[in-house]
């Protein structure tokens, strides 16, 4: 299980400028380590998208990703708690029930 | 991987055994290798043993074919003497005329005969009427010579006689030549090595050959002809043979200097011995070596599992302790609660269940769940638990204790956020009073139906700062379900198909024990739940 799980995360940017974090695989316990690094890699400041006083926009292209627990949130929940506005974009109907189920469709909300 | 229960922790302790790690180095070979050595050995032997066999039959052979060769060159000799002296005696029968003798047999003395005597037979009687060369060794006058004259003459053959003292021998022939009843015997002698020691010169073809060669058959010191051996009678193994000379017989014992089959075949068989043995050595060494590791292999996994089964004892011991001891208790309310470690890691995870007694036959229950897992999630569980705890009894309804336990959790700082869910079950009206954070929703069964209680959910602990309280009703007899994640969550369907899954298993009559044991039986089939999985049950009957 966890030992074969893995994990892509690479950090792209939208023709805006808004940086991208693209996951791919299963992010849980053992792969949250690889996607708090990309996340670490985004700017906090001066986002083309950046409102006054955030750390800029974030978003974390999930279409790829196949699985999200409580540590992948904690991820999501980190960047939103630097100050970023995290937007989710194409997750699966799984995760996008996950989010939904946690109380977190405001604060992480979905791009189709 | 087996799971134990907290229910039963000391399962994993009887497990740890006192056995040390490293065990003292053996010098003895492991079983296995042994009989590779054996076996190793053992055709080893039978290869030898065939190779050996297999030579000494074919020098055998080849000894045996040898002597046969030498045995007909020998034979070869008294027909040439015969030829010989039967030329010159035919010629002198015939002619009377002795100087024809001595033409005949010039060219043959002194070699191959030092002395020639030439006898008429007169009456049955030998005269002697001429000779050649060295006076014989033979007494002619004597009554064996007479003898051998008289066979020579009758039988029409080559007669022997051998005249030997301990330092010189000669070998006596009689031919007999018979013309219009006139007989001749001529009797020639043959000097032999006096010492019995020959030198064959390197062409013949028993050269290479240790002989002794014997008048008659019985190979005794006396008898003996010659021979180039240094020690007499030759051995057992030597081949023998009988060679027809004239009236008697002469008798061969050879054996081989050098194996006529080559060095090679001879040590062929002690080449196969010392490869075989190296050989069986080199693979039982082999063995060894893989035995060891594979001895070693073992013994580490064993290790391993030992410190993974003692860290999980630790791990579990701890989450018991973290949790409560013993729940209050109330005459309306029944409470069961369950409590499975994760299969992934052996790390205490951030799971809890707590049930506080508040003033006026009030309940305060909560499940929670602290993101991640290890030390850190552990501590923070234990804190919200504490702090619930505090704030419920300070008098806060459900969604104030959220909000004020939401501030204490910093994501950032903490690396971890946390889903709760907490209520008030009044215990006289039967009313509980929920709020939630984040966390999977409560299933209620009424009547053995159930079904999950729709509420509204706020984000999380550590990222909400409001949160709403929800009344729900209870008929008499119902149970609520509250749990956490690990029960309904599943990497490859959707988290409504968990709940839905679990109201199915949840919908029947039962009591709370069993109902809880058949939800865990049901949803986490052989404990394989990857998560964390807490339950809290409570049935209000008034």
């Amino acid at each position: 299980m966890g030992a074969v799980d893995t994990l892509t995360a690479a950090v792209d940017q939208d023709p805006d400028g808004t940086p991208v974090i693209v996951l791919a695989g299963q992010l849980d316990l053992a792969t949250a380590e690889i996607a708090q690094r990309a996340l670490a890699k985004v700017p906090t400041a001066g986002g083309a998208a950046g409102r006054d006083g955030s750390a800029g926009d974030v978003v974390f292209d999930m279409t790829d990703l196949t699985f999200m627990d409580s540590s992948g949130l904690t991820v999501l929940l980190t960047a939103v708690s630097t100050g970023h506005a995290v937007r989710v974009r194409r997750p699966t109907n799984v995760i996008r029930r996950i989010i939904a189920t946690t109380g977190l469709s405001e604060i992480l909300p979905i791009e189709p | 991987m087996v799971r134990d229960s907290v229910l039963a922790p000391r399962a994993a302790g009887r497990e740890r055994t006192k056995r040390p790690v490293a065990r003292t180095r053996r010098w003895w070979l492991h079983p296995l290798s042994v009989v590779v050595l054996l076996v190793g050995l053992a055709v080893t032997a039978g290869l030898s043993a065939v190779s050996r066999v297999n030579y000494d039959h074919n020098e055998r052979r080849q000894v045996a074919t040898q002597a046969q060769l030498a045995a007909a060159a020998v034979a070869v000799g008294p027909v040439d003497l015969q030829r010989l002296l039967g030329r010159a005696t035919t010629l002198v029968s015939a002619t009377h005329n002795v100087s024809l003798f001595d033409g005949a047999l010039k060219q043959s003395v002194p070699q191959p005969f030092v002395s020639v005597r030439l006898f008429h037979m007169v009456d049955g009687a030998p005269r002697q009427v001429h000779s050649l060369g060295q006076p014989t060794r033979l007494d002619t006058a004597s009554p064996q010579a007479q003898d051998l004259l008289r066979r020579a003459a009758s039988s029409g053959s080559l007669t022997l006689t051998r005249v030997a003292t301990a330092t010189s021998q000669r070998l006596g022939y009689a031919f007999a030549g018979t013309t219009l009843g006139q007989t001749y015997v001529a009797y020639a002698e043959q000097v032999l090595p006096g010492n019995r020691r020959i030198t064959l010169p390197a062409e013949s073809p028993l050269a290479d050959m240790t002989f002794a060669l014997y008048y008659g058959k019985a190979e005794n010191p006396d008898a003996l002809l010659e021979t180039n051996a240094e020690d007499l009678p030759l051995g057992s193994d030597a081949a023998r043979v009988t060679i027809p000379f004239g009236d008697h017989v002469l008798s061969a014992a050879m054996t081989p200097r050098t194996p006529l089959l080559g060095t090679f075949a001879a040590r062929l068989t002690w080449l196969i011995a010392g490869a075989g043995v190296l050989l069986s050595a080199v693979m039982a060494l082999l063995t060894e070596r893989l035995a060891r590791r594979r001895a070693i292999a073992e013994q580490l996994a064993r290790v391993t599992g030992q410190l993974y089964r003692a860290q999980r004892g630790v791990a579990e011991t701890l989450q018991t302790a973290l949790l409560p001891h013993q729940l209050p208790t109330a005459p309306r309310l029944a409470v069961a609660t369950r409590y499975l470690g994760g299969t992934e890691g052996i790390e205490v995870g951030g799971d809890w269940y707590d049930l506080i007694e508040l003033p006026e036959n009030r309940m305060f229950f909560t499940v929670g769940d602290v993101s991640g897992r290890g030390l850190s999630a552990a501590t923070m569980m234990s804190r919200l638990r504490h702090s619930i705890t505090a704030y419920a009894v300070e008098g806060n309804d459900p969604a104030m204790v959220l909000t004020k336990v939401s501030g204490l959790i910093d994501v950032l700082r903490d690396g971890h956020f946390a889903t709760a869910l907490c209520g008030i079950i009044d215990l006289d009206t039967g009313v509980i009073t929920v709020a939630n954070a984040g966390h999977p929703p409560l299933v209620l069964v009424t009547d053995g139906v159930a079904e999950q209680v729709v509420a509204p959910v706020s984000p999380p602990l550590g990222v909400g700062s409001h949160y709403a309280t929800t009344d729900v009703p209870l008929r008499c007899g119902a149970v609520i379900l509250a749990y956490t994640d690990g029960l309904i969550e599943r990497r490859d369907e959707s988290i409504d198909a968990g709940i839905a899954h679990l109201c199915r298993v949840a919908s029947r009559r039962a009591d709370l024990e069993n109902l809880l044991d058949t939800v865990l039986t049901e949803l986490l089939p052989q404990n394989a739940a990857e998560d964390d999985t807490a339950i809290l049950g409570l049935r209000w009957a008034p």
